[in-house]
């Protein structure tokens, strides 16, 4: 592969490992978590996303596609994103830039040249760049000259993983890869069937990265996975593998997006937890005395 | 054409009111009547006379009682009429504040009106700034301060004086009294300076008992044993410093604040230097506790923040090239404490660092800042000293005592003039340019005699760079010539006589500060819209000449009608790279810009008579005022739409987050210059949050060459709330440019500028 595709590249990213690291985001997932907070992420190719806050009325992309798709309601173009999902055309149609594409294709010079303005920061800092998603995992022939081209300058490298790897990939990283952020979602099948569409048993990763140093991350859904089983599998979990190295509570957030786009999960809107929850939260870690876990940065003393 | 109205500036970069003067009305025009008498008794051969016969009218009468509460003395109005050095706090040399005169007659009785009118008509042909503006504006090109109307503005002031506090200190008054008397015999020639100077330091004595008698009377009343214990303290310490050295911190700080306050200067040195020994002292002989140290330093804050000079007010500490390293830190620490505690706009509490130094104090001072008060701001001496050893061409010991002054203009303490006397909006020359001399705000044409090609003929981009640098160029060498000027009516009016003692060489020249006494003469020209000129700069490139999409007649007109009727095209300006993304084409040409004046600045000094002249990239809030006056331009700017603050992206046109912001910053060279202002803005959740990762951020900032951080640390959610209920905000202090200030005092259109600026979150 020449060319990955990515959805972003963001600079000072302050969450995906140690130290100041850039985050690479590759696009593509073959999961379809309902609270995803990244779902332009999902798609496995180039998707036109659409702005209607810019629209001023003008009528030009309604008249490119002659009414197909899409209508014009009081002065503003409503347009069917599954109609429209790949209809990258229309990006060059609006002159108030309300179309841009979800998704760009980049070389791994490109990426390596963005990724080396902030190596000082690295550094400095003891970070180093992340590759996420989507599923990164998808694109390692992508990724892997990428990173090779990163260790000649020595940085530490991070791959956020879904803990969904059906083409076995994941043994294929270890040469290159320093540390694994590994999602863990649900501890019931039922919730898995339901919100995610897959079921997934984090030990099949964890067997495999047991001589590596592993962060857990678990998004926290205020009574959809937040039940005890959770947090017993996350002690047994801690508790078996020494190379889980820490833990991160992550609160779930309402991002609303002003883009419009073609969703491919079925994603939901769910309660944002009060600090009463999340204090609830830390106590069910600190009586299972759990070593090593934080939310919001900080470190739940045991 | 259209019609424009501008938003009228009625403060003056004076943001946050100050208290009515102590004295009434009458009283205070009896002492200005007094005053002009005096004045009028003297000619400009006795200027020096003149001076001392005025302060003689203003000093100790200016004072007012001290407040319950004040460890020290020293509270000084200034009046309408008057003797000072800077806008701030009165004005230069002698003046008149004629907008404060014709308040006071429209709230006094008729029978007045004659005597302040007559006032009024003498200070017209008097006033140190009218007599400079009467030879000095140049139609449609050189404006007085601040007339948004002009591509260039200029003054005459005294900025950014720091005085050598360590030479008071160290001899006392009566000391300092013997080492002039000293120089008599050698510049025999100089005897009219030397005895201006004795005058003024008997002047100084006479204040100081006029203080003795104000405490000794307070101590008649009834108080509390503690109140009591504290004013014979400042009893002692007032008796002492009238003619001995001082040998406590309070003597050391009060005879310093009531000589800084006769001087009408507004900055206060690196008070760590010439404090810190005698506050170790005072802590070691149990003279003072750690508290007691921190609420004295606190009764100073309060003094410093009373005069509300808005853009002064600065105290220096840490860095190199202080007496007593390790002293000085124990008062740096305490002076952050209370800067902490204080939560005040002024001073404008500045920490030089280095390489090197006691890391307690930089924790201290992430600590100071995450708490919202914008203090200390930092200043890296590992660039700035070499900076300054380049432009300023003084040896390294020399540039160890560089200080920022106002909004952040460098200058030598106790060594250096660097006022800032010139300041020019490169946005709005860019502007006039475009337009083939025409300001498209008020359809003047404002390029005075220069001959410049047409637009319409010019068929490449290094060809309108080219006409762009003539232009800036005669801009520049006017002002040049109006800085010099400046110096020159001053020097015909007064003498500065205090901050003549106590500025290097004066002394031992027998000289007044602009008359040969100081060591280094310098001075600073401040630019404004920088970086929407830059972003402009790159539009037209790219647009006209790169791309073909626009002619550079159909630029033009889209620019003259504001993009009515061409949204699209606006869009896609708005749209383009911008600078602050560490994007290479568009960064290119705001170091271009910024090269190309400083160099050009800089090599103007020479030829009008000074050491150095100095571009300085340091704006309060003039960016958005200037703004106001500024038509449209090809960035996506709409006309009276705010400037970029610095050398700052224009407000929220950085969006590749803080890493490529600061790469951005880094680019633009910071030793060609004698300051600049960066701004970043945090929440304070990620602040804290993320301290460990913000500090590296920073350090690999300074690393890579970053001058100075000024950090604002808000929640955007408060400055919102704060833009439309200010009554819920009050304390909301934020980082303007050079200055800080409660953020619901500011207009709202800099607001606006601020609450936009990208919020790392």
């Amino acid at each position: 592969m020449t060319k990955g595709l990515i959805f972003d590249i963001q600079r000072f990213s302050v969450n995906d490992g140690p130290g100041i690291r850039t985050t690479v985001f590759f696009k593509g997932c073959g999961l379809r978590c309902a609270w995803c907070h990244n779902p332009e992420s999902i798609a496995s190719y180039r998707q036109l996303s659409y702005d209607p806050t810019r629209c001023d009325g003008c009528r030009k992309c309604f008249d490119h596609v002659n009414g197909t798709g899409i209508s014009m309601i009081n002065n503003k173009a409503e347009v069917d994103m599954n109609i429209h999902d790949q209809s990258v055309d229309l990006v060059s149609v609006c002159p108030q830039g309300c179309f841009s594409v979800l998704g760009e294709e980049k070389s791994v010079d490109e990426i390596v040249s963005i990724i080396l303005k902030d190596i000082d920061y690295y550094r400095e800092s003891g970070g180093g760049v992340t590759f996420s998603g989507g599923e990164a995992l998808n694109q390692w022939s992508f990724i892997e000259p990428l990173a090779k081209k990163l260790k000649e300058y020595h940085l530490h490298l991070t791959l956020d993983i879904s803990g969904y790897d059906p083409g076995g990939l994941l043994p294929k990283t270890f040469d290159l890869i320093d540390l694994y952020l590994l999602d863990i979602k649900a501890a019931k099948d039922e919730i898995y069937q339901k919100y995610i569409r897959q079921t997934l048993d984090p030990k099949v990763m964890l067997e495999l990265l047991r001589n590596k140093p592993v962060i857990l991350r678990v998004p926290l859904i205020e009574d959809i996975n937040d039940d005890s089983a959770l947090f017993d599998m996350l002690a047994n979990l801690v508790n078996e593998y020494d190379n889980i190295i820490e833990t991160n509570l992550l609160s779930y957030h309402k991002l609303r997006k002003k883009q419009q786009f073609k969703l491919l999960n079925d994603r939901e809107f769910f309660t944002v937890a009060d600090f009463l929850k999340k204090e609830q939260w830390r106590n069910e870690i600190r009586i299972r005395q759990i070593r090593n876990v934080t939310m919001e940065n900080e470190l739940i003393f045991i | 054409m259209i019609e424009r109205t501008l938003k009228k500036n009625e403060q003056n970069v004076a943001v946050a009111p100050k208290e009515p003067l102590h004295k009434k009305d009458v009283e205070q025009l009896e002492i200005m009547v007094r005053y002009t008498d005096t004045h009028k008794r003297f000619s400009n051969s006795q200027r020096l006379e003149r001076e001392i016969a005025c302060l003689n009218v203003l000093f100790p009468a200016v004072f007012r009682p001290m407040y319950e509460g004040d460890l020290m003395v020293g509270r000084y109005d200034a009046l309408p009429i008057g003797f000072g050095s800077v806008t701030s706090v009165g004005a230069p040399g002698h003046y008149c504040r004629f907008d404060q005169m014709a308040k006071m007659k429209s709230r006094m009785d008729e029978k007045y009106y004659v005597t302040i009118d007559e006032l009024i008509g003498y200070w017209k042909q008097h006033d140190t700034r009218e007599i400079f503006y009467k030879d000095n504006l140049l139609e449609n090109v050189c404006g007085p301060f601040v007339d948004v109307h002009y591509p260039v503005i200029i003054t005459a002031r005294f900025s950014g004086m720091y005085l050598d506090y360590n030479k008071l200190l160290d001899h006392g008054i009566v000391g300092l009294i013997n080492l002039i008397e000293s120089k008599l015999t050698i510049n025999p020639s100089s005897v009219v300076e030397y005895e201006s100077m004795i005058e003024a330091l008997k002047l100084l004595q006479k204040v100081v008992d006029h203080h003795i008698d104000e405490v000794e009377t307070k101590l008649t009343t009834s108080m509390s044993k503690k109140r009591k214990q504290q004013l014979v303290n400042l009893l002692d310490a007032l008796r002492e410093i009238r003619s001995e050295r001082p040998s406590t911190m309070l003597g050391a700080m009060q005879l310093s604040w009531l000589y800084s306050s006769m001087a009408g200067v507004v900055n206060y040195g690196r008070m760590d230097d010439y404090l810190g020994d005698y506050l170790v002292n005072d802590l070691t002989s149990g003279h003072l506790s750690e508290e007691e140290a921190i609420e004295l330093i606190l009764s100073q804050w309060r003094l410093i923040e009373v005069k509300r000079t808005n853009v002064n007010g600065r105290v220096i500490v840490g860095g190199r090239g202080r007496r007593n390293e390790k002293n000085a830190d124990v008062f740096c620490k305490l002076a952050i404490e209370a800067t902490k505690r204080a939560q005040m706009v002024e001073p404008q509490f500045t920490l030089r660092f280095y390489d090197g130094m006691d890391p307690e104090i930089f924790e201290k001072a992430m600590d100071s800042i995450s708490t919202g008060i914008t203090y200390p701001i930092l200043y890296n001496d590992d660039v700035n000293i070499d900076a300054v050893m380049k432009m300023m061409h003084v040896d390294y010991n020399t540039a160890c005592n560089y200080v920022p002054f106002g909004c952040g203009e460098f200058v030598l303490a106790g060594k250096g003039v660097g006022t800032p006397n010139v300041c020019i909006n490169l946005l709005k020359s860019l502007t006039l340019l475009i337009h083939d001399g025409v300001d498209q705000w008020d359809y003047q044409y404002k390029l005075g005699p220069l001959k410049l090609k047409k637009m319409n003929e010019i068929s490449t981009f290094e060809e309108f760079l080219d006409q762009y640098k003539q232009q800036l160029s005669y801009y520049i060498e006017s002002g040049a010539h109006s800085h010099a000027q400046s110096y020159q009516v001053m020097n015909q009016q007064v003498g500065f006589i205090y901050t003549s003692i106590l500025t290097d060489d004066c002394i031992n020249r027998g000289k007044m500060v602009l008359d040969g006494g100081v060591f280094h003469l310098g001075g600073t020209n401040e630019m404004y819209g920088n970086i929407n000129a830059a972003d402009s700069l790159y539009a037209i490139k790219k647009l006209v000449f790169d791309d073909n999409v626009l002619t550079m007649p159909q630029l033009q007109d889209i620019l003259a009608h504001d993009f009515d009727g061409h949204e699209d095209l606006r869009q896609k300006m708005i749209d383009l790279p911008k600078f602050g993304n560490d994007i290479e084409e568009v960064d290119n040409l705001a170091i271009w810009l910024h090269e190309f004046t400083c160099q050009h600045v800089a090599d103007q000094a020479e030829k009008v008579g000074l050491d150095s002249w100095l571009v300085v990239v340091i704006n309060n809030q003039v960016n958005t005022e200037w703004g106001r006056a500024t038509a449209s331009s090809p960035d996506g700017r709409i006309a009276g739409m705010y400037m970029s603050n610095a050398n700052n992206p224009q407000s929220g046109a950085d969006i590749n987050g803080p890493t490529a912001m600061l790469n951005s910053l880094c680019k633009i060279r910071a030793d060609i210059n004698a300051g600049t202002v960066q701004n970043i803005k945090f929440s304070g959740r990620m602040f804290n949050q993320e301290r460990v990762k913000i500090k590296a951020l920073f350090k690999t900032y300074f690393k890579k060459g970053g001058p100075q951080l000024m950090v604002n640390i808000v929640n955007q959610a408060d400055l919102i709330d704060a833009y439309h209920h200010p009554e819920r905000h009050r304390d909301l202090i934020v980082r303007v440019g050079g200055f800080s200030a409660r953020f619901v005092n500011l207009d709202k259109d800099v607001q606006k500028e601020i609450m936009e600026r990208t919020c790392n979150d």
